[in-house]
């Protein structure tokens, strides 16, 4: 009721639930000014459904490989345990992702997209609520039908129309404004790396962030976070990069951020806005490849889906070399010596590993991360099931940041829980922003005594500095 | 005492003529009732039945070489045919160089017969009967 | 009667089921879009796609199978038996023989008799499965039933007409239209799995094989 007066006070100001992107600052402002969302939602709950331009959008991207899933899934509910809310709703059937996707997007295309507002609202709830487009169900299904990908279609369909959560919404419109999933300008983000690296080179001499260095071996990018939450992260890498001796460069303009929000909400031209600025700020400087942090979805929405947003053909980022995730740039130099860590300072407690669906499942790093678990970890322990038949964490997907679906999430958190509880270890790796998020999170929750870390912070306590590398002090 | 001698020697008698009705088929063409051709050894299924003399009647056959047909250097012999001959002697189970399989000779002859003259079983279980 | 649905109709049905077939695979691939599918379609995804058809062909061959084993051998006697029984039938080789003269090995008729009803057997467990587990049975449509009758009544009309319960020559008729039927369903319902299986199961294949992972190790396993 409280929400209905707001709206009915506030209703000279133009709608913030409408079909429209956020693309400007004053707009994304307006938006942020509605806390915790109360007038969007209670607007999005009266935003009528442009019917002909739904019918209009699945007739031209519902094409043969959605409309087989639809049509020959056999109803065998083989997908109902391979997800992890169905597994966290006490086996639930309503969370089978079959049962999620025939009634939401399997509606909407039986009814060509005549359908109303509760029933956008059902299939908004469904579609960040109960799935994290994790992708675990396909490679449960006999016919190979990937409902995560297809939640990924509907979260398309359903942001066309308005209907998203709200902190989505201002994501996509974060990455129109900003090139960035915070507001964080280019500015912003150098002078802080910049102020880090002036920080720590106390202790590391010689420690400095190379901007715009053209013709770089790697072009660092990372998530806004970094620069915004966790600037210590910004100076680890910097760190690692110099012990390494790596040939980096960070960019000076749109592009240094590689995570996409847009991703999430559905909003595929932000999508491609976000990865061209990326690619050309690599390409300007003509980098030999791209390095990025560690994040699951920046990989995942930067190196794995990026190039089909930005119409590359060969479906690969530019560089003449091959894109890495941190990890990779972890194992490389760790293989290679460039990096060299202190074998007695292995982690000595049982460690377990979190896989990140984004770049495990969905692009077969499955061996890296376990490779560099053999230079960091005296007793390393798999969670199971693992590798590519891993667990969405619970946060994937945009559900960290959804406070519509936070009891959901919370829920969701339960099955990457008992996971880790399974491994007796007390110490769990994860090298993905977002797992890192649910992982603190569900601590928070369900306060099971675990701690969580990033890989870099470990590679930092491990890592031998050579002398010439030492404070002068220290080297003496 | 003669009664009993009697009802044996009835009974005895019965029992003979059943056996002889039974086994006649393989031996006199008179009351043929199925086509039980020894060659095939285990069938699949029960031997096609066949009433020759009413068979013949009823589609008022008069010449034997319409299906006891002989062939000679690949041509029919139009005034001769193969009755008393065993049709497994020509059409081996297995089939021969020049001739049909033994059941394919069987099934084409009757049913090509039968489509022809629009007359007579073609299904399996009609002539295969349980 | 009994020429007509041996005879025009088997043409038609079968007609229909293999230009549908093809038609349906054709526009499979046609529809695919390697923008909107995110995927490279190349010849660099085809043994990804092999092993995505593979891993799911071999009972217990793919993590899925193995974590269903109930499921698993269910649905796997259904379709052997399915495939299995009219194709290596002697009496349908025998009438293809006469037809064309074509035929190939073949099962005695006790021997398809008791794979039958193995195949009864099979239909009955996926029957209870759709009404005894809750997930299935909240998925179940009455069009799922139907498809599974469909493929179930030439089973049961031809094991009447082997042992010739009833009069014979009608049960034959509906047999031999069940089966018309269900060749004609194959094409226009779910039952075109019968060939989208491959073309979805080699999609998946190759977006794994070509963006996700697939150049990575021993690519994704199934």
């Amino acid at each position: 009721m409280a929400a209905e007066a707001a709206v009915a006070h506030d209703q000279n100001l133009p709608p913030l639930a409408n079909r429209t992107p956020v693309k400007t600052e004053e707009a994304l402002k307006a938006l942020l000014a509605d806390r915790g969302g109360k007038r969007y939602y209670a607007e999005l709950k009266k935003l009528d459904v442009d019917k002909e331009a739904l019918k209009k959008t699945l007739d031209a991207s519902f094409k043969s490989r959605f409309k087989t899933w639809l049509e020959i899934c056999a109803h065998c509910a083989m997908c109902a345990e391979t997800c992890l809310y169905y597994i966290a709703n006490d086996r639930d059937p309503k969370q089978t992702p079959s049962y999620k996707i025939q009634t939401t997007l399997g509606e909407i295309v039986k009814r060509k997209g005549d359908v109303d507002n509760a029933f956008m609202w059902y299939c908004m709830d469904t579609a960040w609520g109960k799935c994290t487009c994790c992708t675990r169900c396909g490679i449960y299904c006999p016919f190979g039908i990937d409902m995560g990908v297809m939640f990924g279609y509907l979260r398309g369909l359903l942001y066309s129309q308005g209907f998203v959560p709200f902190e989505l919404k201002i994501g996509a419109g974060m990455h129109w404004v900003y090139n960035a999933q915070m507001d964080v300008t280019p500015v912003d983000y150098v002078e802080t790396v910049e102020w880090m690296a002036e920080e720590w080179e106390e202790y590391y001499p010689g420690l400095k962030v190379p901007v715009d260095k053209e013709g770089a071996d790697i072009m660092y990018v990372v998530n806004a976070r970094e620069p915004k939450h966790y600037p210590e992260d910004l100076a680890e890498a910097a760190v690692l990069f110099h012990l390494a001796g790596a040939d980096w460069t960070i960019p000076s303009t749109v592009g240094w951020e590689g995570t996409s929000l847009a991703m999430f909400a559905g909003d595929w031209p932000c999508c491609t806005q976000q990865v061209k600025a990326v690619y050309s700020a690599m390409e300007r400087l003509k980098v030999k490849r791209y390095v990025g942090t560690e994040c699951g979805h920046q990989h995942r929405a930067t190196i794995t889906e990026g190039p089909y947003w930005a119409g590359r053909k060969d479906g690969l980022p530019p560089g003449e070399k091959p894109s890495l995730h941190y990890v990779e740039w972890v194992l490389e130099v760790l293989k290679s010596g460039a990096l060299k860590l202190d074998p007695a300072k292995k982690i000595k407690e049982p460690v377990t590993l979190q896989d990140p669906c984004n770049y495990i499942r969905n692009h077969g790093l499955t061996d890296v991360t376990r490779e560099i678990m053999s230079y960091i970890a005296e007793d390393f322990r798999e969670m199971s099931p693992n590798r590519e038949h891993n667990f969405c964490c619970g946060g994937g997907g945009g559900a960290n940041g959804i406070g519509l679906y936070r009891k959901e999430r919370d829920i969701g958190l339960k099955v990457k829980r008992d996971q880790i509880l399974a491994t007796g270890a007390k110490f769990v790796v994860s090298p993905c922003h977002n797992c890192w998020d649910a992982i603190r999170d569900l601590e928070e929750v369900y306060e099971i005594g675990i701690k969580w870390s990033f890989l870099k912070p470990i590679l930092l306590k491990q890592v031998i500095v050579p002398d010439h590398m030492k404070p002068k002090e220290e080297a003496a | 005492m003669r009664k009993r001698a009697v009802a044996l020697y009835a009974g005895m008698g019965v029992l003979i003529s059943i056996l002889t009705f039974m086994l006649m088929p393989a031996y006199s063409q008179e009351d043929i009732v199925n086509l039980a051709d020894s060659a095939f050894g285990d069938r699949e299924r029960p031997a096609a039945v066949f009433a020759h003399e009413e068979h013949n009647e009823k589609a008022e056959i008069e010449e034997c070489n319409v299906c006891h047909h002989l062939y000679r250097g690949g041509n029919k012999v139009d005034d001769e045919s193969s009755e008393g001959t065993n049709c497994s002697a020509c059409h081996y189970v297995e089939g021969g160089d020049t001739t049909r399989p033994l059941m394919k000779a069987y099934h084409e002859l009757c049913k090509s017969c039968h489509q022809e003259n629009k007359a007579g079983p073609v299904t399996c279980g009609e002539c295969h009967r349980k | 009667m009994y020429e007509f649905v041996s005879g025009p109709l088997v043409w038609i049905s079968f007609g229909i089921f293999f230009i549908g077939l093809l038609v349906r695979v054709i526009s499979y691939i046609k529809g695919l879009d390697w923008q909107k599918d995110r995927v490279a379609y190349s010849a660099a995804g085809i043994p990804g796609a092999a092993k995505s058809i593979v891993y799911w062909l071999i009972p217990f061959g793919s993590q899925g199978w193995k974590n269903n084993p109930f499921f698993t051998i269910g649905t796997f006697i259904f379709h052997i038996c399915l495939l299995g029984v009219p194709i290596f039938l002697l009496a349908h080789n025998i009438l293809l023989d006469e037809s064309w003269g074509i035929s190939w090995w073949t099962i005695s008729d006790s021997t398809a008799d008791w794979i039958t009803l193995i195949f009864f057997v099979a239909v009955i467990f996926l029957v209870i499965r759709r009404i005894v587990n809750p997930n299935v049975r909240l998925l179940t449509t009455g069009y799922d039933y139907l498809i599974l009758a469909i493929a179930a009544a030439p089973f049961i009309t031809g094991y009447m007409a082997y042992h010739q319960w009833m009069d014979y020559k009608t049960i034959l008729i509906i047999h031999i239209l069940c089966g018309e039927l269900m060749l004609i369903a194959i094409p226009f319902t779910k039952l075109s799995h019968f060939v989208l299986f491959f073309c979805s199961r080699a999609q998946l294949g190759m977006d794994y094989g070509i963006k996700r992972g697939g150049r990575y190790g021993r690519g994704i396993c199934w």
